[in-house]
């Protein structure tokens, strides 16, 4: 079992959320994140006239757990929905989960 | 280049002083000494130490004290009442800007209450300027009663029957009058409800120097224009002298001179915008943009039934007038049955109240309430309350579904149709017990369920006029703006949310986890929210794809 985690741009989550579903993907968290993508462009603030740069910018923070087998069909949903070509789309990354327990079940269920 | 811009500058600001200073113009009475004062028939001789004054015909008369002192009492509690109505009305400049504030997204809010704040200094400024003058310079004391104001509101002479009126520039010459000054403040805060409405059906992707425009625009021309035609003597209000129909048009507070003249200018701006990007699906299918901050949104309604009590209820400009409880009482009548009415549609088609629609029930009440308030019985407040709640969610479907138009407060349901409704209800429940007199017609105002089928015309002709006027004037200007500043903001501010970009101040810099939550709504398009990419290389492309996808 892994662990996908997908940094992505916000507006693009309603996209990745029906690319995910019908891929038979229904189960996910978000996060609300901050941060800054490499060789992304730089915001720029103005308060009571002072300019200040705002480099950290909101991200989301896609998060489910799939098959090993299934780690590349998601990618690809990421990959294909969350895209815009331009610096500060964001990441995938892949984690191994060692065991994870329902909440209301309480047997390992793998 | 910035000194040659001083220059100019300069060179305006010494005109405007000259114009303004120029000694061949006669003040008005700018202490208040001549209002009131009552001139009787003199005893032969007059008595040593008795005050003088001229009488009508010319010759000298003695002031009576006692009568004096009692119409002096009149006109200050009258002004008083006014002055009062105007603060009021200001105060729903407050309320507009919570209602659309509310209902909009977080990402945009800094700009749309920015939209809301400043038009109040854009409009009153082209409305000291000049709209004040092409409005009400030519008005006569006949024209709207202003005598309870002292009677000497009359720049320029009578009413005149024209398009524009002419004097009382930046208030000066005649207009400089403590009559005037009261009158004045009422006045623009009038201006500036109109210049306000677009600002909610054209929220969140009007840009906002295309905006500074509008608001400029609003305050010299777009409203005075009509204005003048119905409350400043204008031709309109002359119908019943001229084609004897009723009292010509009679709009007691402006459910048409205010709300659907704004209602019509929100309707050209949002037509010409086009929807929000992902306002409508690939089918053409309206999405759901829940606005970010209900309660914020109710306690602007509220505010707005605030100052509706002083929009409406001071529009008689006397407290000695009593007739203004009958119409503060009718506003509060209407606004209720209006909120009731939408409210139960909304459970009666949807299953729930829909806390949004609910706010709109309420201010379409008290829009088409503000014609009719002061001719028509409680009964009738009750059943143009009710019609106005049901009217409006009827509209803000038909505006979306139908006309494809993204509205994102409702502006065009509430001010356009409603207001019109407004309007058209004068000349059918006016009940003949008040309007005496009214734009120098003789005789209550009565509507066609009281047998003037005359007054009724006039209604229907002026709902017409604001439909080719209010669109026409307003479609032409932002066409014609749209040239010279964009009219629509860049794609990508309007993705990553307006308030960096174009304001260069979010509204919630520090919110951003406590909006965390309604990301797992199905509705991705209102997230986000707070530091979204500026236009920088980041989000053309995502505005170029979700457009692609969304079909808008």
């Amino acid at each position: 079992m892994k662990r996908v985690q997908a940094v992505i741009r916000p507006e693009r989550l309603d996209a990745v959320q029906h690319a995910l579903a019908e891929s038979g993907f229904h189960g996910f968290m978000v996060h609300d994140v901050r941060g800054h993508g490499s060789g992304e462009a730089t915001n720029t603030g103005e308060y009571r006239g002072v300019t200040f740069a705002m480099s950290v910018k909101h991200k989301l923070l896609v998060d489910l757990l799939v098959e090993d087998d299934e780690v590349m069909d998601v990618a690809a949903v990421f990959q294909s929905t969350a895209s815009t070509g331009q610096p500060g789309d964001g990441l995938i990354f892949v984690i191994d989960i060692t065991a994870v327990y329902p909440i209301t079940v309480p047997v390992q269920i793998s | 280049m910035r000194r040659r811009r001083l220059l100019m500058v300069v060179v305006l600001a010494l005109g405007l002083v000259g114009l303004m200073s120029s000694p061949a113009w006669a003040e008005g009475d700018t202490d208040g000494s001549t209002k009131g004062v009552v001139c009787v028939l003199a005893d032969d001789p007059i008595a040593e130490d008795a005050a003088t004054c001229e009488l009508e015909d010319g010759t000298t008369g003695v002031v009576d004290d006692a009568a004096t002192t009692a119409e002096k009492t009149k006109i200050s509690l009258n002004m008083l009442w006014l002055v009062i109505g105007a603060a009021l009305v200001i105060f729903m400049q407050a309320g507009f800007a919570m209602v659309e504030t509310g209902f909009c997204r977080a990402k945009h809010a800094s700009h749309v209450v920015m939209t809301n704040f400043m038009i109040f200094g854009l409009g009153f400024v082209a409305f000291f300027a000049v709209g004040y003058a092409f409005m009400f310079g030519a008005t006569g004391a006949g024209a709207i009663g202003l005598q309870p104001l002292g009677d000497l509101v009359t720049l320029g002479g009578n009413a005149s029957a024209g398009l524009f009126a002419k004097s009382g520039f930046f208030l000066s010459g005649d207009a400089y009058d403590v009559s005037v000054m009261g009158f004045f403040l009422y006045q623009v805060a009038f201006m500036d409800t109109v210049a306000t409405i677009p600002t909610g059906s054209m929220a969140e992707r009007w840009n906002f120097k295309n905006f500074i425009m509008w608001g400029l625009f609003c305050g010299a021309i777009f409203y005075p224009l009509y204005g003048n035609w119905v409350w400043g003597g204008g031709w309109l209000s002359q119908l019943g002298n001229s084609a004897s129909l009723g009292h010509g048009v009679v709009d007691f507070a402006g459910s048409g001179v205010v709300h659907a003249m704004g209602g019509m200018a929100a309707l050209s701006g949002a037509l010409i915008l086009g929807p929000r990007i992902g306002k409508f699906d690939k089918d053409g299918k309206a999405r759901a943009m829940p606005g970010h901050n209900l309660p914020l949104a109710f306690m602007g309604v509220f505010v707005l039934l605030f100052g509706w009590f002083g929009f409406n209820g001071a529009s008689t400009f006397a407290a000695t007038d009593l007739r203004f409880t009958t119409v503060v009482t009718n506003t509060a009548i209407a606004g209720a049955f209006g909120a009731v009415t939408a409210m139960f549609v909304m459970m009666w088609k949807f299953g729930k109240p829909d806390p949004s629609m609910c706010a709109n029930g309420m201010l379409a009440g008290l829009v088409a309430i503000t014609a009719p308030c002061a001719f028509v019985a409680p009964w009738a407040a009750m059943v143009i309350g009710i019609i106005a709640g049901a009217l409006v969610i009827a509209a803000v479907l038909f505006v979306e579904n139908r006309l494809k138009i993204d509205d994102p407060v409702g502006a065009i349901a509430v001010h356009g149709v409603n207001g019109l409704f407004g309007v058209l209800a004068v000349g059918i429940f006016a009940d003949g017990k008040y309007g005496d007199g009214w734009n120098g017609v003789s005789g209550n105002v009565k509507g066609l369920l009281y047998g003037d089928w005359g007054q009724f015309g006039a209604q229907a002709i002026a709902c017409g006029v604001i439909m080719v006027v209010g669109i026409g004037l307003s479609y032409s200007f932002f066409k014609l703006t749209n040239k010279i500043v964009p009219i629509r903001s860049v794609e990508a501010d309007e993705v990553s949310g307006l308030d960096l970009p174009e304001m260069g101040a979010m509204a919630y810099p520090d919110f951003l986890e406590a909006q965390g939550t309604v990301f797992l709504s199905s509705d991705d398009l209102l997230v986000g929210a707070g530091v979204g990419g500026h236009g920088g290389p980041g989000n053309g492309g995502a505005a170029a794809k979700l457009r692609s996808e969304v079909g808008a």
